[in-house]
């Protein structure tokens, strides 16, 4: 299954769109799975409106796929600046900041929930993707 | 946020917060804050108990508030964070960087003399 969710990227519309996204996710997989998925989105969308557009207008598109039984993954997109931040570009970096650091936690929540973390620069977008595999007894549906 | 309280008891400023602390609200309660930071108090309480979802944009606010308030001699307490609350500090590793009060009993035992 696939389903793909656009919006301007602004901190009251992302996280509609989370919102909406776990809503779906309710319905396929286990409550105590949810916050950790729900926080590395959170993570990712906010990135996009704070760094990839730098707190102006630009356009978001998100693709949640699930692969039944498999996993989870979020797909997440947008077309601003290039990261250029070594947490994000590095393969294997999962490093926090120091505890008395007021920002750069986002990208460590997205690497330590995730089982798959991807950053890519493609053709002038920004792509994401988070992927969380699943356990077959967490699965509500499928079975 | 569904709601801000501030409830001032001597030198003792509690804030009780409801909702979420996400990058779509901090920016409000940041203005907020400097509100409080303006204000004679000698400690700071946030009590977490009613707040249902925390991100990394939260989790700073926390942090710069902390930072603050520390460096300007005051005490900071988060009082009986939620399980959400709780779920998100341990991700990043801060839960034991701030000083933390179970429950409301607690207050007695930092109220400024």
């Amino acid at each position: 299954m696939k389903i793909t969710l656009k919006t301007t990227a602004t901190p009251y519309t992302v996280r509609l769109v989370v919102k909406a996204v776990m809503t779906i996710l309710e319905e396929l997989i286990e409550n105590d799975l949810l916050y950790e998925l729900q926080l590395a989105l959170t993570e990712a969308c906010n990135n996009i409106v704070v760094h990839a557009y730098d707190g102006k207008e630009g356009e978001l598109e998100l693709r949640l796929k699930v692969v039944p039984l498999e996993y989870i993954q979020f797909e997440v997109i947008d077309w601003g600046k290039v990261f250029n931040s070594p947490s994000i570009l590095s393969s294997c970096s999962l490093v926090l900041p120091k505890e008395e650091a007021t920002s750069g936690r986002g990208i460590f929540i997205m690497r330590k929930v995730a089982d798959k973390f991807v950053y890519k620069r493609v053709d002038g977008k920004n792509l994401i993707i988070i992927r969380k595999y699943i356990q077959e007894e967490k699965w509500k549906v499928y079975k | 946020m569904e709601s801000l309280q501030i409830d001032k008891q001597g030198m003792l400023c509690l804030i009780s917060l409801q909702g979420e602390l996400t990058l779509e609200i901090v920016e409000e309660v940041k203005a907020k804050f400097e509100d409080i930071f303006a204000d004679d108090w000698d400690v700071l309480v946030i009590n977490l108990a009613k707040i249902n979802f925390l991100d990394s944009s939260g989790i700073g606010l926390l942090v710069a508030t902390n930072n603050r308030a520390k460096h300007s001699g005051k005490k900071f307490y988060l009082l009986a964070p939620s399980e959400q609350v709780i779920k998100t500090l341990k991700l990043v590793n801060l839960l034991h960087f701030f000083d933390i009060l179970d429950n409301e009993d607690d207050l007695i035992t930092v109220m400024p003399a």
